[in-house]
């Protein structure tokens, strides 16, 4: 299970961020690295999901880039970006990303996906990768964007 | 020629994308609606006359596949082409979509390529005076 679900994951998050988003990424995938994202109220956010297994979907993404990808994504200027759209723009990158590795995951089996909404809780991007929970870092040129499934 | 195209997503970001993806595609002269949930779908198919139907699937309130289902009861609005733009992609959705009466679906992520594709198989190819249109406002991709 984690092998795939790794798998799945990293080929959703390349193929998102490149195609929607326009960013070059690179996949970060040592467990020892102790990375950390600030977690603030507009810039993470966690969906639900049921299927052949449930759990939660998290991300998380640094508010700079994260203005960076509003402005691109919604063509506006920086000073036309609110803390709202950065938190539209979050919970949209992980609607797609999740709904998009399910697919990639299982094709033949259904996955009910939550509506995404705001974390209030710590997450940790640094833990052990298990058949429970895969932890993935999106790594830009200066930036790094937290993915985790964990499975309940 | 010109569309009335109704977007409705409950994300403003994904509503504005789908919209600068379908001018980028080649559709830039058309006139385009918005809406966070069928219920407010509703309310502008009530109040617009329109081409085309491009909806989530889902969303709070009420989600594309209920949208539909209205739609059907109604002469005029089950003439009016639908298509999903969702992350939804395994194959019961896709059945789901299909019996709903939707006209296609595009799964997320897409690009302007598969956008202009599908919808030229549902209202033709695009005249030289929207691309034209589009050239002059330029792409802020």
């Amino acid at each position: 299970m984690k092998n795939s679900l790794m798998k799945a994951m990293k080929d959703s998050i390349f193929e998102v961020l490149e195609t929607m988003f326009y960013l070059t990424i690179e996949i970060n995938e040592d467990e020892n690295q102790k990375q950390t994202i600030e977690v603030l109220d507009f810039n993470s956010c966690k969906l639900s999901f049921k299927g052949p297994f449930t759990g939660y979907f998290y991300t998380a993404c640094p508010e700079i880039l994260l203005k960076k990808m509003t402005i691109n994504f919604l063509g506006v200027d920086e000073e036309e970006v609110t803390n709202s759209h950065m938190q539209e723009m979050v919970k949209e990158m992980a609607n797609i990303v999740a709904g998009n590795m399910f697919c990639k995951l299982d094709v033949n089996s259904e996955y009910k996906l939550g509506i995404p909404e705001t974390v209030t809780e710590d997450i940790s991007f640094s833990e052990e990768n298990t058949d429970k929970q895969v932890n993935i870092y999106a790594e830009t040129f200066e930036n790094l964007i937290g993915f985790k499934v964990k499975i309940q | 020629m010109s569309y009335n195209i109704l977007i409705v997503d409950d994300s403003f970001p994904m509503r504005s994308v789908i919209i600068k993806t379908i001018k980028a595609s080649g559709f830039g002269s058309s006139t385009y609606f918005q809406a966070g949930n069928g219920i407010e779908a509703l309310k502008v198919l009530k109040e617009e006359w329109l081409d085309i139907v491009i909806t989530d699937y889902n969303m709070p309130e009420m989600d594309g596949i209920e949208l539909i289902k209205q739609m059907k009861k109604d002469d005029v609005f089950s003439k009016i082409p639908v298509l999903f733009i969702t992350t939804e992609g395994n194959i019961f959705k896709i059945e789901e979509f299909k019996k709903s009466g939707a006209t296609g679906y595009i799964k997320k992520p897409f690009t302007p390529e598969e956008i202009k594709q599908k919808l030229t198989e549902i209202l033709g190819e695009p005249t030289y005076e929207e691309f034209s249109d589009e050239s002059d406002e330029g792409l802020d991709f």
